[in-house]
């Protein structure tokens, strides 16, 4: 069923698999800067960090139909062992896996489609875990009040560009969980710390055989856990993930990729960056930069994701291209290798972590329609 | 010659058996309909039963949590049923009660209605108006399944059904009144006229 005037443009660069190897060498500063194709002149451009598009976020909120935490977030969650959760989660079904401060945690798709938020402790951190299955992006959050206090959230039962619009139960402020910004109450401006997710299949996750805590389903709510209402993941219907059609308006739209098509949104600074997930994970490596940052998108062979990293390593700045069984090489011949979630050098050096999270084109750009956009 | 009263109007089309089969059966219909609607009647392979079936789950501060409304007038369950694999019964009551409450006044209309049908020759059709009434009820469990609703129907009807929310049970409640009021009145007035009162 279309409903959407955009045509999905083909996923790029599975074609290109056999050449990532050459064509990652020499990629970076590979973006460009995203045009507002489609953007009214009416709508105010909304940089990340001028206080007045707050206010225009603010009048796109609308009415998903749910109540305020209608969609309850899961404020004491249950972790279990991943052998209890054979029976809910099917191979294919998706998994968020959270890497906090040396702890790990999975978060099953099928749970949190009921929930959206799942406010959790982690390495003695409160933390909370969100997703909107409208924008397909998943991300972990830290905040703190007025007071210093941690900040938990719920689920405001709005939208803004279609995407989850949480509330803070300190202050009331609302927040998208794409902008990561209160646009709305007391904390208005102020940012969260994300953390990122990454999405794998509960069958490549169970085939690492990594002894992490999984979110059980004993919620203490009654959900039909097990069906996803928006479609699926996997298979051939996969109903709303694959349409190109949108339940809620957004402020802006731009057709140089389908509308549901995966990025990784990287933010640094004011600077925000679009990487299509597809092609990131056919090349291999991507050498990129963003806000003089030189970054690297890392292809995570064992969970078929991408992760970004830093390519700052002191004063240097490293080139990576693919090497052999996936490891990576600088543009000095040293080895570098992407294991258990870590870049790790020759010496163990260990490159960080750039906040980034997958989100679908369409509500990456109506958020950030000054966005770049890596290309090849 | 006494007028009838609509209660014994009421109690004539009753005392019809065929009628009153197709009125329970009309009734019983329309409940599970709503309760899909709803999303607490759940027939899917995928859903899982935590403990297997069959099974009853109640969750913890039930007593608390029995009236919290999810969306419009869908309320939070409170319990859940899993008679076999693949089927699932939430239970919310304040949901029960409407549902109970719908189906009970489709059931009259239907009785109503065929016991008009038989008696006002000039109209065959009309009685069966008032249950249109019944179809606004199904939507009170729209907001709650947004994605299910918006994948049938496409976003812009989705839109324009979340905006009438507030209105949808009223309505419900008000056609399936006035379609039972209209019916017993058609065949008072059509006994009156005929002298077989």
């Amino acid at each position: 069923m279309k409903h959407g005037p955009l045509t999905r443009r083909r996923m790029l660069g599975l074609t290109a698999l056999g050449a990532a190897g050459v064509t990652a060498v020499g990629a970076g500063r590979g973006w460009r800067a995203g045009a507002n194709s489609e953007q009214s002149p009416a709508t105010p451009a909304a940089t990340p960090t001028g206080g007045t598009d707050l206010a225009a976020f603010a009048d796109e909120i609308a009415h998903g139909g749910p109540e305020k935490d209608g969609i309850p977030p899961i404020d004491a969650p249950k972790f279990v062992a991943a052998d209890e959760l054979d029976q809910l989660l099917k191979p294919q079904d998706r998994i968020f896996v959270l890497d906090y401060r040396g702890e790990r945690r999975v978060y099953p798709q099928q749970v949190l489609v009921w929930h959206e938020i799942v406010n959790d402790v982690v390495a003695g951190d409160q933390l909370s875990v969100t997703y909107c299955p409208l924008t397909g992006s998943a991300v972990a959050f830290t905040g703190r009040g007025p007071d210093g206090a941690p900040l938990t959230f719920g689920t405001s039962g709005k939208l803004v560009n279609s995407n989850l619009l949480m509330y803070d139960r300190q202050t009331d402020s609302q927040w998208p969980q794409i902008l990561g910004r209160a646009i709305t109450g007391a904390l208005t401006g102020t940012t969260l710390t994300e953390i990122p997710l990454v999405w794998t299949t509960w069958e490549r996750w169970r085939s690492r055989g990594v002894d992490a805590p999984v979110l059980s389903a004993e919620t203490g709510h009654i959900r039909g856990y097990g069906q996803d209402p928006y479609g699926s993941y996997a298979g051939a219907d996969q109903g709303y993930y694959q349409d190109d059609g949108l339940f809620f308006p957004v402020m802006r739209r731009d057709d140089r990729f389908g509308p549901k098509e995966i990025m990784l949104g990287v933010k640094v600074g004011a600077e925000r960056l679009a990487i299509p997930k597809q092609t990131a994970l056919a090349k291999g490596v991507w050498n990129l930069e963003l806000a003089g940052q030189p970054i690297a998108a890392v292809r995570d062979g064992a969970l078929e994701t991408v992760r970004v990293f830093s390519r700052r390593l002191g004063t240097l700045t490293l080139t990576f291209q693919l090497a052999e069984a996936g490891a990576l090489r600088d543009q000095d011949g040293r080895g570098w290798r992407l294991a258990d979630e870590v870049l790790t050098g020759p010496n163990g050096e260990r490159l960080p972590v750039v906040p980034f999270y997958d989100v679908m084109w369409f509500a990456w750009y109506a958020f950030f329609p000054e966005t770049h956009v890596a290309t090849e | 010659m006494e007028r009838p009263t609509y209660r014994q109007i009421l109690g004539r089309a009753l005392r019809r058996a065929p009628s009153r089969w197709l009125a329970l059966l009309t009734g019983a219909a329309y409940l599970l309909l709503y309760l899909w609607s709803l999303g607490h009647l759940v027939v899917d392979r995928d859903v899982v039963a935590p403990g297997g079936t069959p099974g009853f789950v109640v969750v913890p501060d039930w007593t608390a949590r029995i009236f919290q409304r999810i969306a419009g007038v869908a309320f939070e369950p409170v319990a859940a049923v899993y008679p076999v694999a693949g089927l699932a019964i939430f239970l919310a009551p304040a949901n029960l009660l409407i549902g109970s409450v719908l189906s009970f006044l489709i059931a009259l209309n239907v009785v109503t209605a065929a016991d008009a049908i038989t008696t006002v020759r000039s109209c065959r059709r009309l009685p069966w108006a008032g249950l249109l009434g019944s179809l606004p009820g199904l939507l009170t469990g729209l907001a709650c399944c947004v994605p299910t609703v918006a994948l049938a129907l496409g976003a812009n009807l989705t839109l324009a059904l979340i905006s009438v929310q507030p209105f949808v049970l009223p309505v419900s409640l008000a056609g399936l009144m006035l379609g039972l009021g209209w019916n017993l009145h058609r065949t008072r007035t059509e006994l009156l006229r005929l002298e077989g009162w």
